[in-house]
């Protein structure tokens, strides 16, 4: 532990602390959206976007290294397919009523297939397995700046439409007849989940997004009955999940998302055990109450 | 004619050309009238209570509330779903639910002190005053039902449209429930639907059957104990005022 903050005091290794900053950072917008993603029930539908991802960095290096755009960055190619992803997965599963899931498990290998295809025929050496399982290492510093600009804007739109998307999200027919225009917050929710999910790439990759957003909310799902206070305990245990993750992985000399990863998961796996044991006891508790012989 | 909450004329929809839903349906709801719609399951009953919420078009025909669209009085509206439209790990309280009847009102749903405290008098209304932080959830059937007849009363409606609110709840907050609703008749135009034909109350003007066409009855009260011993609670018959024997689509036949 103690060499955990050594290295992120460490002047020479000035990376290590943007990774940590990023971490933290980031993990506002996770527990925020995340929250959304599981109680709308998303998941899927966010699934789907993140493989798409890897089609717009695959294109987004092959335009940068073969056709000279230098300004194609992954981060722009990341984000620009996470939207369009998001647009083309939100009108499908809005208006394709028959075989939805269908359609988007097709996008969802489709646009794998396409990053995989445009990072081979891509010139010199290029490993897809840091976008695959995230390298938080390499967040460079203009990246570090995307990640701070994407996570204000997240957070500035979900709280200010905070009771549009509740509404939204708890019943969607009444809040069309108070007027909400309740395709519009969903397709607004699907972007802004799309651009947590580009920030969740640089921390842990894109294999592994879902499990970091949806497991922190999921497990502080477990413990409240408010919207606002599973977003609070989820961005809570999301900072502890990346940056506990971060010091195992620097301790051990470990892949930093698998860590992060597995953290979660097993935090996950312990809460719902503990609550449904809670759960078994307190019924016991009010039989035996009934019962009192 | 002028003066009618709900006015339905001619209308036609179905989901699937060639098999209309609701065929050529016209009836009329006075202003302050409590009707209840009652009818088979599959007999159009919510997709009519869709229409008049505009989240359906007609196919053709005409609907007018207060003289207007359905859609730009919609906040005139009071609605209250089936309970099964809910996911019940949703984390939300009484208060969030409630004033969810408040969100049209401002450009970005904050809720502001008055908006509060409609939904606090909406809660007082249906005696769930005690309940605001309770999670939604953790009620029973019958006080998420009044609830939810507090979300809709708290957007200050002039119609208020139940849809099955006494579905999966036991007969005994069946009675409380309908005490609850006792409270609006005559200050707002109440529409409940329901599948269950028996429960038609002392209260109500009039029966809308719902079956692909729809006939309206008059409510009259019956006296007899023969049907209270039928039933074990106060039920009133349904009177066929006119004639309804050219209509061979009419339930029962």
């Amino acid at each position: 532990m103690i060499e955990f903050f050594n290295a992120l005091t460490n002047p020479d290794i000035p990376f290590f602390r943007f990774a940590v900053l990023t971490g933290v950072i980031a993990s506002v917008a996770f527990g925020i959206v995340g929250t959304y993603v599981v109680v709308r029930r998303i998941t899927y539908i966010a699934g789907a976007i993140a493989h798409c991802i890897l089609g717009g960095i695959g294109f987004a290096l092959y335009m940068q290294n073969k056709v000279g755009i230098s300004w194609m960055t992954p981060m722009t190619g990341a984000i620009a397919s996470a939207l369009l992803a998001a647009i083309v997965i939100g009108l499908v599963s809005l208006y394709w009523k028959q075989r939805e899931d269908a359609v988007i498990s097709a996008m969802w290998a489709v646009g794998m297939a396409l990053g995989v295809l445009f990072i081979q025929i891509t010139p010199g050496y290029l490993n897809p397995m840091s976008y695959l399982f995230g390298d938080i290492l390499m967040v460079s510093k203009q990246d570090f700046y995307v990640v701070i600009g994407l996570d204000v804007l997240i957070v500035t739109l979900c709280l200010v439409f905070y009771n549009k998307f509740l509404a939204v999200c708890f019943d969607s027919d009444f809040a069309r007849i108070q007027g909400v225009k309740v395709e519009l917050y969903y397709m607004l929710l699907l972007c802004l989940t799309a651009l947590t999910i580009v920030l969740l790439i640089s921390v842990v990759g894109l294999i592994m997004v879902i499990a970091l957003l949806t497991l922190p909310a999921a497990i502080s799902g477990h413990f409240t009955h408010r919207l606002w206070k599973m977003m609070g305990l989820a961005i809570l245990l999301s900072l502890v999940f990346t940056s506990s993750g971060l010091a195992l992985s620097y301790q051990w000399n470990l892949p930093s998302g698998a860590v992060i990863i597995i953290i979660a998961g097993v935090c996950y796996i312990l809460t719902a055990v503990f609550c449904a044991l809670r759960r078994k006891f307190r019924m016991q508790v009010e039989t035996v109450d009934k019962n009192p012989e | 004619m002028a003066g009618n909450a709900i006015e339905v004329k001619n209308v036609t929809f179905s989901y699937q050309p060639g098999l209309p839903v609701l065929e050529d349906v016209s009836f009329s709801v006075a202003k302050n009238a409590a009707v209840c719609m009652v009818g088979p399951n599959g007999g159009g009953k919510s997709t009519l209570l869709n229409l008049l919420l505009a989240l359906l078009k007609p196919a053709k025909g005409e609907i007018r509330i207060f003289d207007n669209k359905p859609e730009q009085v919609r906040t005139r509206i009071g609605y209250m779903p089936q309970f099964s439209v809910f996911d019940k790990e949703f984390p939300v309280n009484v208060m969030d639910v409630v004033l969810m009847g408040r969100l049209g009102r401002n450009l970005f749903g904050r809720y502001s002190k008055a908006d509060k405290q409609a939904a606090h008098d909406a809660l007082e209304q249906v005696n769930m005053g005690g309940f605001q932080t309770r999670p939604f959830f953790a009620l029973s059937g019958g006080q998420r039902q009044r609830v939810l007849i507090a979300r809709a009363l708290a957007g200050e409606p002039q119609i208020m449209l139940l849809d099955e609110p006494t579905a999966n709840i036991d007969p005994m907050a069946q009675e409380q429930f309908y005490e609850t609703l006792k409270i609006l008749v005559k200050k707002m135009t109440l529409v409940v639907v329901s599948h269950d034909l028996g429960f038609v109350s002392d209260w109500l003007d009039n029966v809308v059957c719902v079956n692909r066409h729809v006939h309206v009855h008059p409510v009259s009260a019956i006296t007899g104990e023969v049907i209270k011993d039928i039933y074990g609670y106060d039920v009133n018959m349904i009177r066929h005022d006119h004639c309804c024997i050219h209509d061979r689509s009419h339930f029962n036949d």
